[in-house]
């Protein structure tokens, strides 16, 4: 499987593990829109080439902060990197890039 | 015997120890320069980089080689060839539009004193036909044709990652970059079966979208210089993929929408081709005629013909000189796996940042799966040169040598009747001061990390916050500006 979308599928297990432990229905929600959004990314080719690891990375990153602290600054953090995401994934490149 | 690759470091405290100097330094141990004859034609090879793109060389580097190859006895040039149409607005791929960008980019015959030239002609299909059967892939190869009738060829090369090479060496600057428009077709797997992008890339034309949820959708129809894709009245992709050539212009907007998948094979056969082109230049000039120069210094991930670039991935590694190409592409690759990453570069991110892991697989290549030794082992199978070589370093050359030359004296010979008849300096202001100065202030209220700790002065027109400072009402602010600023203050300094 292809480096980017291996560190995806980590990001939204971890995600998922943490938002049952969420106690605020809200968090809950965004915590279950983002791993959404990341689903509906991963299979772009931005994963499934190199150019999508370092977000991929970072949304793992993120996604260990929120297991280690279910606060929604963290969510925030993971959504900044989904928002990041989502603005770049689609982005035309050249295949040298 | 192992071929040498002579070497500087990167690091500078003195003019003998510049980038420039070392380069000219390098050039000489490696004795690169007795391969040149007074009269030869001496063709210096570069990258002058794509438009927007910033770490390609600095031309300074190619003039002091030109003036030095003068010096020598030579007729230099600067040279780099067409590209194919990359992407859909490629800003080299005639010789219109490299000159152009060249020019951008700093490289002129006027910056450079000599000739800049487009080795490959206004499209690119100015070259010379060369024989490889000792090829791994590749069993001949078309070379630039300015570059195949200079007698002696320096690849001056700038050394950083590629997308689809992996690395952007000395290989790469012949086996891509002294390779006419025909050529790069031929290296890229242009028309082959198996490798070529019409051979063998996956096409999905369901994943297209329709007209309706594609802005960029006549794009499609449009990034093809063959004109091989069409958006039907009912809104489904064609491609007359029998008739495309590789000229990978289409890529980055069909990757990215899924209606290709792209073939790691056609990447790996290019990275082969690449060493057998390179040996194709080689041929075309002559094995004991070619030089090679890699100055490992602003390490881009990508190369420079991306359209920008990127924080370099490892700290400045120095500056190789060597005859054999393969053996200084190796050094440099050893010197990169050798160095730590740069902290927040894309080595970083990929998680290659440490020292002595391999930096380019994952932070220079574009898809995974590609290595930064395949162009470099195929050159060893064709028997372009050696990877084993020995590293000789080199000491440095000493500042006489690298004095101002069009006027080497000392200040006083140079400057002294000048200043007498031209006076820059006002001696006759201020007791022989020159100039109206405050005798004495508090520097350390200006050294604080934090800001000044001295009020801002009361006739300063801005403060720094874009707001204008009013102009005091009284006396007292003026006041208390000189006591703030000045230990001992005079009359008449403000
Ligand atoms: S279809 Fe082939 S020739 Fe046309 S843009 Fe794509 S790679 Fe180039």
């Amino acid at each position: 499987m292809p480096r980017a979308q291996e560190l995806l599928d980590q990001a939204i297990a971890t995600v998922e593990a943490a938002s049952q432990e969420l106690r605020d229905e809200r968090l809950v929600a965004r915590a279950a829109a983002a791993v959404g959004e990341l689903r509906a990314q991963r299979d772009k080719f931005f994963f499934k080439s190199l150019v999508g690891v370092p977000l991929a990375n970072k949304a793992k990153v993120t996604a260990d902060s929120l297991m280690n602290g279910r606060t929604a600054s963290n969510l925030e953090a993971l959504e900044a990197i989904v928002a990041e995401i989502k603005s770049k994934a689609d982005a035309p490149g050249t295949v040298l890039t | 015997m192992k071929p040498a690759v002579y070497f500087m470091d990167a690091r500078s405290d003195s003019p003998d120890t510049s980038l420039i100097a070392k380069m000219l330094t390098v050039f000489d141990a490696a004795r690169l320069g007795e391969m040149i004859s007074p009269g030869d034609v001496v063709a210096i090879k570069v990258h002058c980089g794509e438009w927007n793109s910033s770490a390609y060389l600095r031309p300074v580097y190619a003039r002091a080689l030109a003036d030095h190859i003068k010096e020598l006895g030579g007729r230099p040039f600067v040279c780099d060839t067409t590209t194919l149409t990359y992407s859909p607005f490629s800003s080299r791929a005639t010789e219109l539009d490299l000159l152009i960008t060249a020019e951008r980019n700093g490289y002129t015959s006027a910056t450079l004193g000599c000739p800049f030239i487009c080795a490959d002609g206004y499209v690119g299909t100015s070259d010379y036909r060369v024989d490889i059967p000792e090829g791994f892939i590749l069993k001949e190869a078309y070379i630039a044709q300015a570059i195949a009738a200079a007698d002696v060829l320096i690849a001056l090369t700038h050394f950083k990652g590629h997308g689809m090479g992996v690395i952007g060496g000395a290989l790469k600057n012949l086996g891509i970059g002294a390779q006419s428009k025909r050529g790069k077709f031929s290296v890229h797997m242009g028309g082959h079966p198996k490798y070529g992008v019409g051979g063998g890339v996956k096409f999905t034309p369901e994943a297209f979208k329709g007209k309706a949820n594609d802005v960029n959708w006549e794009l499609l129809e449009n990034c093809c210089p063959y004109g091989l894709f069409k958006v039907t009245a009912d809104d489904r992709i064609e491609w007359d993929r029998k008739r495309c050539v590789t000229c990978l212009g289409c890529l980055g907007l069909m990757n990215p929408r899924g209606i290709f998948e792209p073939l790691q094979e056609q990447f790996d056969a290019t990275d082969a081709a690449i060493a057998d082109a390179a040996l194709g230049a080689v041929k075309a000039v002559g094995r004991n005629k070619v030089g090679f120069i890699n100055m490992a210094v602003d390490v881009s991930p990508k190369c420079d013909c991306a359209g920008f670039s990127d924080i370099p991935i490892v700290p400045h590694l120095g500056v190789f000189a060597s005859k054999d190409p393969v053996a200084i592409d190796q050094a440099c690759v050893d010197a990169a796996m050798r160095s730590p990453g740069t902290p927040g570069s894309l080595s970083e991110e990929m998680g290659v940042a440490g020292a002595g892991q391999r930096k380019f697989d994952l932070a220079g290549a574009a898809i995974e799966g590609l290595s930064e030794q395949t162009t470099i082992n195929t050159a060893v199978v064709n028997g372009l040169g050696s990877r084993d070589h020995e590293l000789v370093h080199v000491a440095k050359a000493g500042p006489e040598r690298f004095r101002f030359p069009p006027d080497p004296r000392p200040t006083y010979k140079r400057f002294g009747k000048l200043f007498e008849k031209f006076q820059p300096f006002p001696r006759e202001r201020f007791d022989g001061q020159g100039f109206d100065r405050l005798p004495e202030v508090d520097l350390s209220a200006v050294k604080h990390p934090d800001g000044p700790k001295v009020s801002i002065h009361p006739h300063a027109p801005y403060h720094g916050d874009g707001t204008q400072h009013p102009a005091p009402s009284n006396g007292h602010a003026a006041e208390g500006h000189r006591h703030g600023h000045a230990a001992h203050s005079h009359s008449g300094d403000d």
